[in-house]
């Protein structure tokens, strides 16, 4: 009985933990559209709601450079990548920043 | 398929000559498994991950035995491997095994960051479960990048989570974020945590096999 009542317990607190990813409406974004929100990359994900995507100070931490949060526009072995990311302060952009 | 060639005897060890050496493997789990508190479980021999095959099997989610051999999983700080560490096999060459312990405890990071919410919204919601693979599969860009200084396909990357139920929406969003990801660790940013601690062991003991400098 106690096994059960642990288990609905589980049950109960994953849809109450999974709540938080539905229940409040959405943000409205473009699927795959990108941001800085202070120096956090942030991405519309396919719910239109925008989540973090890299924490630039954290990046910094672990790099042992600073990184801000800023806007690529990159030709790449898989074509072009605009969006904002990570990268290293100062840095000239070469395809230029919004 | 390397990690079948590398199991053979004899023709195998040339096979491992210019990779990392199974017990270097089995050093760089423990590292990791000390660093982040995790415990290493063989996938097949797992009680709960029987069940689990039985039950994505039963849905129509995934084959039984595909789960059991090409998955890792990873459940709170215990990670369910399909192969022995250090041992290659078909599939998981003794590189792809530091890689996919570094993947993997990057959702240990995700478990004790985000806590009850991670595993909730992973099992719940398919935008967060590709958000945190997506996380995830950074740190197999940036140990492919440490290794090889070239990044591997992003798109081929994203699109392996249709495997996990993902729709092919969030498949663009895991796939623009990866190329963007690619970006900054092309510019020598260590994204993820889990990585981080894998540069220190890597640079430290097997510095041999890096291909580009990082911090």
């Amino acid at each position: 009985m106690v096994t059960v009542a642990v288990r609905l317990s589980v049950v109960l607190l994953v849809f109450v933990a999974g709540c938080f990813a539905h229940c409040r409406p959405p943000d409205g974004c473009a699927r795959t559209e990108t941001r800085c929100v202070g120096n956090v990359a942030q991405i519309c994900d396919a719910n239109a709601y925008w989540t973090v995507f890299a924490d630039c100070d954290r990046v910094s931490a672990q790099s042992g450079e600073r990184f801000v949060c800023e806007f690529v526009d990159e030709e790449t072995e898989e074509g072009r990548i605009t969006g904002h990311t990570c990268t290293p302060a100062g840095e000239d952009q070469e395809g230029g920043a919004q | 398929m390397k990690g079948r060639i590398q199991a053979l005897p004899i023709v195998g060890a040339i096979f491992r000559w210019r990779d990392i050496k199974p017990d270097e493997v089995r050093a760089f789990w423990r590292h990791m498994s000390e660093r982040f508190d995790t415990t290493t479980v063989n996938k097949q021999e797992a009680t709960e991950m029987q069940l689990v095959a039985h039950a994505l099997d039963l849905l129509g989610i995934l084959d039984r035995d595909r789960f059991l051999t090409h998955f890792t999983t990873t459940i709170g700080r215990r990670i369910y491997a399909p192969f022995e560490v250090g041992n290659p096999q078909g599939g998981w060459d003794l590189w792809s095994q530091v890689v996919i312990c570094v993947h993997e405890h990057q959702h240990v990071v995700q478990h004790d960051r985000d806590g009850l919410s991670y595993e909730a919204t992973y099992l719940t919601d398919r935008a967060s479960r590709a958000r945190y693979e997506a996380e995830a599969y950074r740190s197999n860009l940036e140990m492919h990048f440490w290794r090889y200084g070239t990044m591997p396909s992003t798109r081929r990357l994203a699109e392996l989570l249709l495997d996990y139920g993902c729709r092919r929406d969030d498949v663009e969003v895991v796939a623009q974020s990866l190329a963007l990801a690619a970006v900054s660790v092309r510019r020598g940013a260590v994204m993820n945590e889990a990585t981080r601690a894998a540069f220190d062991w890597l640079e430290e003991h097997v510095a041999r096999l890096r291909s580009s400098p990082v911090a």
